[in-house]
C-alpha cells in the first residue's frame, strides 16, 4: 500500500472549520428555540414575558459553545499498534481505543459548509454493544480518506475473509453501481411518498407553534376568536382538504428531493455504500455480515410505477431503538433481485411453498372491534347523540377492513437457508431474514389461541423482531423446532 | 472449513414439545406471594395514611369502596402468583435453553447457547432471605427477547450459569 502523505502516529486534530461548524451549530440552536418568541414578537404580543427566556436560551448556548471549543482543543487522535486511539474531554479526561478489527463502518457525510472548506463530518462505527464510537464535525477530507484507508487495509491484513476476496484485499474495495436516481426517477420517487405522513407534519408543526405560543404567554384562542365566523360549509371544507392534500404533496416532495438527490447504491465485494443528499452528503456503508435482515414495500402510488424501498436492517451497535436501517428508495424488482443475490445467493422467492395465517386472525378482530361499535352505537341512541356516531363507525369500518385486507396478503414460507414473510394492507411488504441470524424465538398463545389451537411466532433478531400471527399450533412447533435446529447446527457468525 | 448444507430428514430435529420442563424453586411460591402481599399492605398503609390528611377518605361510602376492592384485588393477585408458579418452567437442553410462563397467555422463549451475549445472577433482598437467585440471560435480540429465570436455588443457579458460560466459550472456540 501507498505510504499515505498524513502521519498518524502523532496526535491529530479536527480540522479548525470544526470550531465554525460549532458556532453555526449554536446560532441554529438559538434560532430554534427562539423561533416561536420571534412569532410573537412579530404578532406583536407581549414582549415582557418573552424576554428573560431569551436570555435563558442564549446564556445557555453560549456556555455550550465555549465548552465545545475548549473541547475542541482537548481532542486529538493517534493511530497506534493498530488501534485508533482518542482523547477527549476538558474536566475528565477521557481514552477511548478502538482496534482496528473492531471497526464496522466508518462513514461520511458532508453538508454545504463541509463541501465548501472540503471537510467531511466522519463517523466511526464498531462492533459490540459498548457505546465506543467516535465521531469528529469536521476533519480534512483527504485525511479522512487516508485515514479509512489505512482502516481499511490494515483490517483486511488482520483478518482475511473467504478466499474469494482474498485476491483484491489490497486494493480499495472497487465499487460496481446497482442503482442511481435519475432526476425524473427522483422527483417520481419524491411525488410517490407517504402524503398522509407530511400532512401530519403539517398539523404538527401548527399544534407546536401554538403550544409554543401558549407557553410564551399569547392567549391564541383568543385571537382566534376575532376572526369572523366561517361558515363551514361543504365547499370550504373541500378547500380546505385541498391545500392541506397540495402542502403535503409539496413538502414530501422537497423532503424526498434533499435527502435522496444523486442516489447511488453501490456493491462493494464486502458490502452495500449509499450516497446521496442535496445540501448535505451522506454516505452510508451496510456490511453484508452486519445486515440482520432486509425488506421491501411499496404503496398504492409506488405500485403503480413499480417503485419500492428497499430497506437494509443492520444490527445496531449500541441499542436497539437506534436501529440502523438504511432505506433506498426508487429501487425496481431487478435492483431488489440483484441486492438479494449478492447477500443470499441465488433466490427464487416464487419457488417458496407459501402458507397464509389463520382466518381467526380475522375473525378475532372483527368480533372484538365489531362488539365495540355496536356498543358505541347503542350507547348514542341512548344518549340520543346519534348524529356524532357517524365518524366513529367509519374508523371502526375501517380497521375491520384493512384488518381483512392484511389476513388476506400475511404469508410466509422457508427454504433450508431463508425464511420469507409477504404482507402489507395498501401497498405490499416482503421482508426476509436468514434463519441463522436469529438470537431467539418465542411461541405465544394467547387464551383465544389455546382455545383453537393456535399460536404466534416471534422471532428477535439484532436488528428487530419479526412476527409471524395466528398459524397452527403444530405448524408452529414445527417452524420453531426446524429454526432453532437450524441457528444450532449453523456454523457461521451472525455478525 | 468447507461449507456444508446437507438436507436433513425433518424428522430427526428435536422436538421442543418432548422436553420436560423443571418447576422452579417451591420457596419461589411463597416468595411471589410474600410480595404481592407486601405491595398490597403498603397500599394499604398509603390509603390510610392518606385518609388522615384528607377526611373524605374515611367517610362512609369510600371507606367501604376501597375497603372490597382492596380484599377481593389482594385475593386475587395473590391467586395469580400462587397459580403462577405451576405455570412457570424452565429446561436446560445440550444447546439451549427454554423458559415457559404464563397462566392465560402461554409463552415459550427459546434461546439457542451460541446466540447468547452474557448472563447475570441476581439477588434481590427477598430473594436472599429464603436463598434464591434469579438467572437472566441476554441477547441481541433486544430487551424483549432477554429470559430471566427467577426462583432458581443458589448453587443450582451459579452451577447453570458456569453450565451456559463454558457453552458459550466452546461455542466460540469453534
Amino acid at each position: 500500500m501507498k505510504k499515505s502523505e498524513f502521519d498518524f502516529s502523532v496526535p491529530n486534530r479536527q480540522s479548525y472549520v470544526a470550531i465554525v461548524m460549532i458556532l453555526f451549530k449554536t446560532v441554529n440552536v438559538v434560532v430554534r428555540q427562539l423561533f416561536p418568541v420571534l412569532v410573537v414578537i412579530l404578532v406583536g404580543g407581549s414582549k415582557q414575558k418573552g424576554d428573560y427566556i431569551i436570555w435563558f436560551i442564549v446564556a445557555v448556548s453560549a456556555l455550550t459553545m465555549v465548552y465545545s471549543i475548549i473541547n475542541f482543543f482537548r481532542t486529538y487522535f493517534i493511530v497506534q499498534n493498530g488501534e485508533l486511539i482518542l482523547h477527549t474531554g476538558i474536566f475528565s479526561r477521557k481514552k477511548i481505543s478502538i482496534p482496528f478489527a473492531r471497526i464496522q463502518t466508518i462513514n461520511f457525510e458532508q453538508n454545504i459548509i463541509h463541501q465548501f472548506f472540503s471537510v467531511l463530518r466522519i463517523k466511526v462505527d464498531t462492533a459490540g454493544s459498548e457505546k465506543n464510537e467516535f465521531e469528529f464535525h469536521a476533519l480534512e477530507t483527504a485525511k479522512a480518506y487516508a485515514l479509512r484507508d489505512l482502516v481499511l487495509a490494515e483490517k483486511q491484513t488482520l483478518e482475511p475473509r473467504e478466499s474469494e476476496i482474498a485476491s483484491d484485499h489490497i486494493s480499495k474495495p472497487a465499487f460496481t453501481k446497482i442503482m442511481s436516481l435519475h432526476p425524473i426517477d427522483l422527483l417520481k420517487v419524491g411525488l410517490t411518498e407517504n402524503h398522509i405522513k407530511s400532512g401530519g407534519l403539517i398539523f404538527l408543526f401548527f399544534f407546536w407553534i401554538y403550544q409554543n405560543l401558549q407557553e410564551v404567554g399569547v392567549d391564541v384562542d383568543e385571537y382566534s376568536e376575532e376572526i369572523p365566523e366561517w361558515e363551514m360549509g361543504l365547499y370550504s371544507i373541500l378547500f380546505f382538504i385541498t391545500i392541506l392534500m397540495v402542502f403535503s404533496v409539496i413538502i414530501s416532495l422537497v423532503r424526498s428531493v434533499i435527502k435522496n438527490y444523486d442516489l447511488q447504491f453501490l456493491r462493494s465485494t464486502r458490502g452495500f455504500k449509499i450516497v446521496s443528499g442535496l445540501f448535505t452528503k451522506r454516505e452510508v456503508s451496510a456490511l453484508d455480515h452486519k445486515i440482520q435482515h432486509i425488506s421491501w414495500s411499496d404503496n398504492l402510488l409506488k405500485r403503480w410505477i413499480g417503485f419500492k424501498d428497499l430497506s437494509l436492517n443492520q444490527a445496531s451497535s449500541t441499542e436497539l431503538n437506534a436501529k440502523q436501517n438504511i432505506r433506498i428508495p426508487g429501487c425496481n424488482k431487478f435492483h431488489i433481485n440483484e441486492v438479494v443475490s449478492s447477500l443470499f445467493g441465488k433466490t427464487v422467492f416464487e419457488d417458496f411453498e407459501m402458507k397464509g395465517i389463520d382466518k381467526r386472525y380475522f375473525i378475532r378482530f372483527a368480533l372484538i372491534v365489531g362488539s365495540l361499535l355496536l356498543f358505541a352505537i347503542f350507547g348514542a341512541f341512548f344518549f340520543d347523540q346519534m348524529d356524532k356516531i357517524f365518524p366513529v363507525v367509519i374508523v371502526g369500518i375501517y380497521f375491520i377492513v384493512t384488518r381483512y385486507i392484511s389476513y388476506r396478503k400475511k404469508s410466509f414460507g422457508h427454504n433450508h437457508e431463508l425464511l420469507y414473510i409477504r404482507g402489507g394492507v395498501f401497498g405490499d411488504k416482503a421482508e426476509v431474514l436468514p434463519i441463522y441470524k436469529i438470537q431467539a424465538l418465542e411461541l405465544h398463545q394467547s387464551p383465544y389461541q389455546s382455545r383453537h389451537q393456535l399460536c404466534s411466532i416471534s422471532l428477535y433478531t439484532a436488528s428487530g423482531r419479526i412476527k409471524i400471527p395466528y398459524i397452527p399450533l403444530d405448524i408452529g412447533k414445527n417452524i420453531s423446532d426446524t429454526f432453532i435446529y437450524k441457528v444450532e447446527s449453523d456454523k457461521r457468525k451472525w455478525m | 472449513m468447507e461449507f456444508q448444507n446437507n438436507q436433513v430428514d425433518t424428522f430427526t430435529i428435536p422436538k421442543s414439545e418432548d422436553v420436560q420442563f423443571e418447576k422452579l424453586d417451591p420457596a419461589y411460591k411463597k416468595v411471589s406471594i410474600y410480595i404481592t402481599a407486601i405491595i398490597f399492605v403498603i397500599i394499604l398503609m398509603a390509603y390510610l395514611i392518606m385518609g388522615i390528611f384528607v377526611e373524605v377518605l374515611y367517610q362512609f361510602p369510600w371507606l367501604l369502596l376501597f375497603g372490597v376492592a382492596w380484599f377481593v384485588l389482594t385475593g386475587l393477585f395473590i391467586l395469580l402468583a400462587a397459580k403462577g408458579y405451576d405455570y412457570e418452567g424452565y429446561a436446560v437442553r445440550e444447546k439451549d435453553i427454554l423458559y415457559q410462563s404464563g397462566i392465560f397467555f402461554r409463552s415459550t422463549l427459546i434461546i439457542p447457547f451460541n446466540r447468547v451475549q452474557h448472563c447475570e445472577i441476581e439477588h434481590g433482598p427477598v430473594d436472599r432471605m429464603f436463598g434464591l437467585a434469579e438467572l437472566s440471560l441476554f441477547t441481541a435480540g433486544g430487551s424483549s427477547s432477554d429470559l430471566s429465570i427467577p426462583g432458581l436455588d443458589q448453587e443450582k443457579a451459579s452451577a447453570l450459569k458456569n453450565f451456559i458460560t463454558n457453552r458459550v466459550a466452546a461455542d466460540e472456540e469453534e
